[in-house]
């Protein structure tokens, strides 16, 4: 069936004219619709580093802690309108955090 | 070939019986028999001198004499040709006749539902009436081999498969068998039944564990295995909580139909399955372009137990989507046209159980999974110690069947019997490879007229190698191998890799570009392989003037998709402008430039908007919608750049489109004062592959 789409857009690309000359969304090799969950960032702590202090850390951007994942990462949630890239830079300052990073969403691989 | 139609015959045959009668199919297949194994009647009167000297012509070696019947079992050495050795000893006067070791095939291994249009799992030649752009025309033999696996194994009823996805319709007819308890990670509950308009985990549910044998549908390789179905939304925070669900509840096989950016804690997460001893099946991702050039995740981490799985198609080729990678995609399967599980919805909105041709490298993966656990399930069951990832994945890339040359890791394709069967060795593959031109211009790229060490990294995937010798053969007119030959000096344990050296040189008036084909053949004992790979060649100067490609090797290269460039800015120089352009349609052009080191593009790169952690300050990008993209570095530094141009092909024009792609990369800057105020100007006109195998058919 997803061939079938996929040849019915190309079809309707060969007929509708030249690609090169209409607008179309920036697509990347893989051309994902969302690359990352909005607002979650996964946070790797030291291994000496429990549940109080992330909760802290956490609450010193507003942010809520979601889960606890294996090897002491933890999911977070930024408040909404929150900008990553700040927040990823104020934790990565934090000398309990190892690495900061969204929360990546890929996707199936079926055509 | 006789064989294979035989056997195809024998599938149609049992198919059509089964059809007609609703009894369980019995097919009739050929014989074939044990490996290095004789029996032999010699005629009366032949005494044992003659007998000796008649079987010292094929080596023979007496095994056993079975009295009663004057018959004598014979062995021949490791690795002998019994179909030779028979056809040999029938010629000889004192034999009354001579024979393999026949294996009688037990009935009723052939599953009732193996529907002829599973071409993966048994290949008759049929025309599949998919709508794949790849070949839907099947060609005998292009499959897993399964009719001669179930000969050995026909379930894995032991073995946990867990299929990470979204949801699955659990109470499909030809799925709920085998579906055992999981978890649904979006909604936090126990019920990871299929969302609204989720398909995808019950396609990939059918290629890892249809039952097969239940009359009904198709069948799975493994025919009887326990699905674990673990619903998801593919965000790496879910992901990480259903690995370590299925590590906790004994899941020995993961499958990971599902791919994109590099993720630490991913990386962190699947490392740690090792502990369980758990394999990792990735598909590789249907892009059409090579990993090694653009990393991919899950399928790219280099973890040892992470198996990395191309699509092929019923001819036995590559797949036209498929993303490939010599250093990492192991191997492959069928992922084309393949007929599956699925659901849709009937008159009163109901979920009803389907099926459907569907494609991608995500029915690679669990086919391949699948073979997997039939592998686990027979080698256990002929008194081995539970096989962990070491083992399945040693014995599914050992196992495989060529099918190419330099695009996959094994180059081969998943073959069931051959992973079941396959006598333990070493695996050996390359891993990476670097030039190591200190003794040269120092700047780690081949240069014109230039020695440089050649450092190629093996690893071994499997047993133990000793004495690995590796010895190198240029492919590339350009480019001589000075010293071909160099060996280990200790063993190669497995899942460990280390560096052989040669010395190679670069023609004097060598022109960029072009990828330079290399042979490295590989031996460790008994064992021998031939890995093919390429290095890139891509030095532009001043004085070149205007650059050609080398038609030559693209004609035949299956590397193409990124031409890498460097070049030396003089001190005092500026306004460097890096530009492309290109005429062609349906593809695209991106460019990336970096000072001092070649540019490592991440998949990343072209998301929108991009992840904040894609922030690498040290390479430009420019990855526009066309094909004109330009960087400009106002006060370049003095030294040498690289630009990398990258061929980018939508991915759902992905083997719709013809990449024919020629581009121009001109490079300017405005050289020190003193210099006349003139630009340099060098213009490389490109052609990407698919023009140079146009022009060949059309002459």
């Amino acid at each position: 069936m997803k061939s079938l789409i996929a040849l019915s857009l190309f079809i309707s690309f060969l007929t509708s004219g030249c690609l090169a000359d209409t607008a179309r969304p920036s697509e990347p090799p893989e051309k994902a619709s969302a690359s990352v969950v909005a607002g979650e960032l996964l946070v790797r702590f030291t291994d000496d580093i429990g549940i109080a202090d992330v909760t802290r850390i956490a609450e010193e951007l507003e942010a809520s802690v979601i889960e606890q994942l294996p090897r002491n990462v933890y999911l977070i949630r930024l408040p909404e309108g929150t900008p990553m890239d700040d927040a990823m830079r104020r934790l990565t300052a934090q000398p309990e955090v190892v690495y900061v990073e969204p929360n990546i969403r890929h996707r199936p691989y079926s055509r | 070939m006789t064989t294979l139609l035989t056997l195809a015959a024998g599938l149609l045959f049992a198919l059509s019986v089964s059809m007609a009668s609703g009894a369980p199919s019995k097919a009739e297949q050929p014989p074939h028999y044990r490996p290095g194994e004789l029996l032999i009647k010699f005629k009366t009167g032949t005494d044992v001198r003659a007998r000796g000297l008649t079987m010292a012509q094929v080596s023979g070696q007496r095994a056993r004499t079975f009295q009663r019947f004057g018959i004598e079992k014979w062995t021949l050495p490791a690795k002998a040709d019994v179909s030779a050795a028979v056809r040999r000893l029938r010629a000889s006067k004192p034999i009354e006749y001579a024979e393999p070791n026949f294996i009688h095939r037990p009935h009723e291994v052939f599953p009732n539902d193996l529907d002829a249009r599973q071409w993966g799992l048994l290949n008759a030649g049929n025309s599949l009436s998919s709508g794949s752009t790849d070949p839907t025309d099947g060609l005998p033999g292009a499959d897993m081999d399964l009719p001669r696996a179930w000969d050995l194994q026909t379930h894995a009823d032991a073995v946990v498969i867990a299929v990470i996805d979204d949801g699955i319709l659990l109470n499909h007819e030809d799925l709920e068998e085998n579906i055992i308890p999981g978890w649904d990670f979006v909604a936090d509950d126990g019920d990871p039944t299929a969302g609204p308009d989720e398909v995808h985990g019950t396609l990939v549910a059918g290629a890892a564990g249809a039952r097969g044998g239940n009359g009904t549908g198709i069948t799975s390789p493994a025919q009887r295995v326990q699905i674990m179905p673990l619903r998801t939304n593919y965000s790496v925070a879910q992901l990480i909580a259903a690995y370590q669900y299925a590590a906790d509840n004994g899941a020995h096989i993961i499958n990971a139909s599902y791919g994109g950016a590099y993720s630490q804690a991913e990386f962190d997460a699947i490392e740690q399955l090792q502990k369980e001893g758990i394999l990792f099946l990735a598909a590789a991702g249907n892009g059409g372009y090579s990993n090694d050039d653009i990393p991919n995740a899950p399928s790219g981490y280099d973890l040892p137990n992470v198996l990395s799985v191309a699509s092929s198609h019923p001819q036995d080729g590559l797949s036209v989507f498929t993303q490939i990678g010599p250093r990492s995609v192991d191997l492959a399967a069928p992922g084309s046209s393949i007929y599956t599980t699925s659901w849709a919805r009937d008159e009163q909105g109901d979920p009803v159980a389907t099926y459907q041709f569907a494609e991608g490298t995500s029915f690679s993966a669990p086919y391949t999974a699948a073979v997997a656990a039939l592998v686990k399930a027979y080698r256990e069951s002929e008194g081995e110690i539970p096989l962990d990832y070491r083992e399945m994945k040693g014995r599914l890339m050992a196992g495989v069947e060529r099918i190419t040359d330099g695009r996959l890791a094994t180059d081969g394709r998943v073959n069931a019997y051959g992973a079941m069967t396959v006598l333990p060795q070493p695996v050996l593959v390359i891993s990476s490879w670097r030039i190591d031109d200190a003794a040269g211009n120092g700047n780690s790229q081949l240069d014109p007229g230039e020695n440089a060490t050649l450092r190629v990294v093996i690893a071994n995937q499997w047993r133990d190698a000793a004495g690995v010798t590796g010895v190198l053969h240029s492919l590339a007119p350009d480019l001589t191998v000075v010293e071909d030959s160099n060996t280990l000096a200790s063993t190669l344990a497995q899942g460990t890799g280390a560096e052989l050296a040669f010395t190679v040189r670069m023609a004097n008036d060598a022109t960029a570009h072009q990828h330079l084909p290399l042979e490295l053949l590989i031996s460790a004992g008994d064992y021998g392989v031939t890995r093919r790979f390429a290095l890139e060649f891509g030095a532009l100067k001043p004085a070149a003037g205007e650059l050609t490609l080398d038609e030559r090797i693209r004609e035949s290269n299956p590397w193409d998709r990124v031409h890498t460039f460097h070049f030396e800015v003089p001190d005092g120089a500026k306004n460097l402008k890096v530009t492309t352009a290109s005429t062609a349609s349906g593809a695209e052009i991106d460019l990336l430039v970096r000072y001092g080191a070649r540019p490592a593009p991440q998949f990343c790169y072209w998301y929108t908007p991009l992840p904040p952690n894609c922030m690498d300050e040290e390479t430009l990008r420019s990855v526009g919608n066309t094909s004109d993209e330009k960087i400009t570095i106002a006060a370049p530094a003095p030294g040498l750049y690289h630009a990398s141009v990258i061929l980018f092909t939508p991915t759902n024009r992905v083997g719709q489109t013809p990449v024919d792609m020629p581009y121009t990369l001109s490079i300017r800057f405005d050289p020190p004062s003193g210099g006349g105020g003139g630009t340099m100007l060098w213009l490389v006109f490109a052609l990407l592959p698919g023009l140079a195998i146009q022009r060949r058919r059309a002459t």
